[in-house]
């Protein structure tokens, strides 16, 4: 037995439960697990998940090492392929087989254990469903279900439903009924359980597609005959019940917001030199073949919208409000910028009071009243859980001011309560709702929900599901049963539950 | 001075006046409706005009042929608020288009939106003007294609609030 | 015999006076309030956090249920919320229509609340006549929407459909009469000496205080500052409108129900300027079928009828939902206001106090 390669998959919470375990391979920095460079093949340290083998001779030495810290993780984010050595498994039958293993595997894709007479090892694939080509046939009744599904692929005109002209590699848009074209790129995996959900979602049944064999094998059965019964829905499984986790931490941000457009200007660029790079060699291909010369790409014109929708992004910062707290509080301010004609300014969080201060006194800023203050639950945020942000308003000059701060979980920023005696409710709300607590308030207690709450509801992990939410058919619900088992299934999710009896 | 303006009864009586004024319209005019500013229906004998886009019961159109209009797109089922609708797709002898083998309606969570009526591709549904929706049962609410609990009549639901 | 002794005793949260469950601990010396706490959240259902779950779209039924006196000044925000975070210019047209409505539910707003405000007080008679022209109102909103209270009127980028035919003809005839119908409830009231007992001088709080407490709205104005989101940061078409910011400098329950009285007169003066220059166009912006948001954040706030309406709004990148969903109700923020307006007055002013407040307990608690 050897372990030939070992990644890790997205989630890392960075615990150093794996480097303790095995310090020769994993290495944790700061936002996620690496594999060292010095244990693989091509020398680079990440999370590889080009996933680079192991070099040879830790492959056998750290197997079990391995093995401990992918056990361990708290996560199972750390995945691992492993082969029986032939060389070894020929003389030790099936024995190692069925000692392999088993028990506490939290391992996400299965390791893979080879037969024994098999001579090399072999990285076994699997091959991720992928859709090549999707068409529509005759008889769309242009009802909208499969572009409210998968938009990016499917646009319904007035007389039927038509492939985007930018999904496909001919450029056309129609039906794709007699060119059959191909989907571009990864299309075909990004949106593949979309465009499965669009057909099985079409009521004519006349979006078809095209694809590897797992993607057809994949795609669900039609549907068989409906019981006339009655039915009952399982409340995990209701759309827009779920309690999904977001997977980003959307902060407005002037800096990141730069960023990200520098960088989808080089992917641009990047994918356009590739474009004419291939170009280049059909064209010595088709030359030395003696074929016409292909057509030469087009760069894609960038998408214009005819909506009236000017997306606001965030701007450089140009009002004098914003300059002049810039000036007074130096390296307090964290950024200030525009956004949609509002003025934002992220200061630390341990000096909000003192802006707070400085916007109330100040003769230039003058913002004498705290209009709103509320905070937001950001889960996946970098080293922040939440950001608390206050609005002030000028009475006299007419102005709002956005003052924002991040913080994380269990920091207790200081009370405005002193400054603005409007923020004693607020903070109330924003303790009772999502659990901040702050300094030197005067009595902070639950505001909204009664006092022996449990949880806190507007955090992202609290369900929306709750008390009384029925999914059940009540016509047949005469004994109350139906009602019952749906309370169970509440419970299972992890929300109290328990009734208080009176005595 | 201002003791003096307590035995002007100015104030108390232009209040009397005024209200004195409406009474006596009501009292000798013989026909209550013919009053200005009269705006008391008495319901249930005589039902107010409703307007032509007042959102009532969700009701299934049927087309020229008796047949029914839906083709379970789930527009309405995905766009509802409080999730009242449910369609089970189905298929019938000589039709092309889909036909829902059930569409059950929970009257009891509908907070009459219409969105589902806005969202139908197909004028398949639509919110008629019937507003007498109080019911003894909570199963009169769950309304459905066919029995009693039909969706395409004024249904059980309401049905004693007429006058007898 | 002349025990000094507290009595502490509870006021709601059924109580007809505190319109809706409101509860307020109330520390008595004798008819002295000591101390007065309100207690709130009887009625707390969550919009906030159902509306995380919702589509952009489907968060408007929750908004009529915030606000359910004034419907659709809470569509209004949410509509223009939603808008400021897309960057969607409504047309004139649509903008024009929302600002009729929404001065149109500013006076019924206004009406009910004279009519209960009056009937808390002892003053039975006008909430007959206030009711008549507020259900006028409302069938003129039955007219364009096909409800009277939980509207769900707009929608994100314009209206659902144009003004029904005649309902232009309809709202003229309101129009007509309804000049007429406020001075009949200033007959009623405004000399009476029995309401000017009951009303001047009772629950004062000052600019100041006001300022402090983050109180916005009637409240406000009625302590003299002339500060209206209308005019100091205009949305729909009130850039477009003439119409002036009544105050008073009292400070107290008669000056809010002066200031109150006026902007009735003023709503009523932005309705004719919406129907005399309506314009002619598309009711609706053209936007994508499927709204996906950027990663951004908005607050936008109109002047409802009870003081600032405010929306916070986070959007997440490629999202149907908003991320963040808060708003800023103005009854919330202006009830904190309550102990400072009745402590030390005697017990009856605490009715008047809340009165006057405006508060409507399902915006409270949301």
């Amino acid at each position: 037995m050897a372990i030939t390669k070992v990644w890790i998959e997205e989630g890392c919470i960075v615990c150093n439960a794996c480097e303790a375990e095995c310090p020769d391979v994993f290495h944790v920095t700061e936002d996620s697990c690496h594999i060292r460079g010095e244990a693989r093949v091509d020398g680079v340290e990440n999370e590889n998940k080009g996933k680079s083998p192991l070099k040879d001779e830790l492959q056998r030495k750290l197997e079990d090492a391995i093995v401990a810290a992918a056990a361990g993780c708290p996560v199972s984010v750390i995945v691992y392929e492993q082969v029986a050595n032939a060389a070894e498994a020929a003389p030790a039958a099936p024995a190692p087989v069925a000692e392999a293993p088993k028990a506490p595997e939290p391992v996400v894709a299965a390791p893979v254990v080879e037969a024994p007479k098999a001579e090399a090892p072999k990285a076994v694939a699997v091959d991720a469903p992928r859709i090549t080509k999707v068409w529509i046939e005759d008889g769309c009744i242009v009802c909208n279900a499969c572009e409210a599904e998968c938009p990016d692929i499917f646009h319904v005109t007035a007389d039927s439903c038509h492939i985007k002209a930018d999904s496909r590699v001919d450029g056309k848009e129609d039906e794709n009924r007699a060119a059959k074209a191909l989907l571009k790129g990864d299309l075909g995996l990004e949106q593949f359980s979309k465009i499965v959900a669009a057909a099985a979602g079409c009521p004519v049944n006349v979006i078809k597609y095209d694809g590897t064999a797992a993607a057809v094998s994949a795609a669900p059965a039609p549907a068989a005959e409906v019981p006339a019964g009655p039915t009952s829905w399982d409340i995990r499984t209701a759309p827009n019940r779920q309690v999904t986790a977001p997977k980003t931490a959307p902060v407005p941000s002037f800096k990141t917001y730069q960023l990200e457009v520098a960088e989808q200007f080089k992917a641009d660029e990047a994918k356009w030199q590739k474009t004419q790079a291939d170009y280049e060699v059909a064209k010595q291909k088709a030359a030395a073949e003696g074929k016409d010369a292909p057509k030469p790409p087009v760069r894609p014109a960038p998408k214009k919208d005819e909506n009236d929708m000017k997306t606001p992004f965030p701007q450089e910062a140009k009002d004098a409000d914003l300059l002049l707290l810039a000036e007074r509080l130096g390296d307090k301010v964290e950024e200030v910028f525009e956004q949609a004609g509002e003025l934002v300014c992220q200061v630390k969080k341990e000096a909000v009071i003192e802006v707070l201060r400085l916007c109330q006194d100040d003769p230039h800023l003058k913002y004498e009243m705290l209009t709103d203050e509320t905070a937001t639950h950001y889960p996946v945020g970098k080293d922040f859980q939440f950001s608390v942000v206050y609005h002030l308003t000028s009475l006299s000059r007419r102005k709002r001011l956005r003052i924002r701060i991040l913080i994380p979980e269990g920091f207790e920023p200081e009370s405005a309560c002193a400054l603005y005696p409007s923020a004693n409710w607020m903070e109330r709300e924003i303790f009772d709702m999502l659990g901040i607590r702050f300094q030197d308030h005067p009595g902070l207690t639950r505001i909204l929900c009664p006092e022996g709450w449990e949880g806190y509801p507007l955090r992202k992990e609290y369900p929306t599901l709750g008390w009384g939410q029925r999914d059940i058919d009540f016509r047949e619900d005469r004994s109350g049963m139906l009602n019952r088992i749906a309370m169970e299934k509440a419970g299972n999710l992890g929300i109290n539950l328990s009734i208080p009896k009176a005595d | 001075m201002n003791w003096l303006k307590a035995f002007n009864p100015s104030d108390i009586a232009g209040g009397m006046k005024l209200t004195g004024k409406r009474f006596r319209q009501v009292l000798f005019t013989a026909n209550r409706r013919k009053v200005p500013m009269h705006f008391v229906a008495e319901y249930p004998e005589v039902k107010v005009k409703l307007a032509p886009r007042y959102r009532g019961r969700l009701t299934m159109i049927k087309d020229e042929q008796g047949e029914i209009k839906c083709v379970c797109c789930l527009a309405c089922e995905k766009i509802c608020p409080t999730q009242v609708i449910t369609i089970i797709k189905g298929k019938k002898e000589g039709r092309k288009m889909p036909f829902p083998t059930r569409y059950d309606f929970e009257m009891e969570r509908c907070i009459f939106c219409e969105f589902c009526v806005e969202s139908c591709g197909f004028d398949s549904i639509i919110l008629n003007h019937q507003f007498e929706l109080a019911t003894y049962n909570r199963e009169d609410f769950s309304l459905g294609m066919e029995g009693s609990e039909n969706m395409f009549e004024n249904s059980a639901v309401g049905k004693f609030s007429v006058a007898e | 015999m002349f025990k000094n002794e507290e009595m502490e005793i509870n006021l709601g949260p059924q109580h007809p006076s505190t319109h809706g469950v409101l509860r307020v601990k109330l520390r008595l010396d004798g008819e002295t309030v000591t101390h007065c706490e309100p207690i709130i959240g009887y009625l707390h259902r969550g919009v906030e956090k159902i509306c995380e779950d919702k589509t952009f779209f489907q968060g408007q039924v929750w908004t009529d249920r915030m606000d359910y006196v004034a419907a659709i000044s809470n569509n209004l925000g949410w509509a223009e919320s939603i808008e400021k975070l897309f960057g969607i210019e409504v047309p004139r047209r649509a903008r024009y229509i929302r600002t009729m409505l929404t001065e149109l539910n500013r006076i019924s707003s206004h009406l009910l609340w004279l009519g209960t405000h009056a009937l808390d007080i002892g003053a039975m008679t006008v909430f007959l006549y206030a009711f008549r022209e507020r259900e006028q109102i409302l069938d003129l909103f039955e007219a364009f929407c096909g409800a009277r209270l939980t509207t769900t009127a707009f929608r994100i980028g314009g209206l659902r459909e144009d003004l029904p035919p005649g309902f232009l003809k309809q709202a003229q005839a309101f129009q007509d009469r309804f000049l007429a119908c406020v001075d009949e409830y200033e007959t009623l009231l405004t000399e009476n000496r029995i309401w000017k007992k009951r009303t001047v001088g009772v629950a004062p709080i000052s600019a100041e205080d006001c300022i402090a407490y983050g109180v916005t709205g009637p409240v406000l104005r009625a302590a003299g500052v002339a500060f209206d989101i209308r005019k100091a940061f205009p949305y729909a078409a009130y850039d477009e409108m003439e119409f002036d910011v009544p105050t008073a400098t009292a400070a107290d329950t008669y000056a809010r129900y002066q200031v109150r009285v006026e902007e009735m007169r003023q709503s009523h003066r932005i309705v004719q300027q919406c129907i005399d220059k309506l314009p002619e166009g598309p009711v609706m912006a053209k936007l994508p079928k499927v709204l996906k948001s950027e990663v951004g954040e908005v607050y936008h706030a109109i002047e409802a009828p009870k003081g600032e309406l405010g929306y916070y709004l986070v959007g997440e990148k490629g999202s149907g939902n908003p991320y963040r969903f808060h708003v800023r109700a103005p009854s919330f923020v202006n009830l904190q206001a309550l102990p400072k307006m009745t402590e030390g007055k005697l017990l009856a002013d605490v009715i008047a106090a809340i009165g006057t407040l405006d508060v409507v307990l399902g915006e409270v608690d949301r």
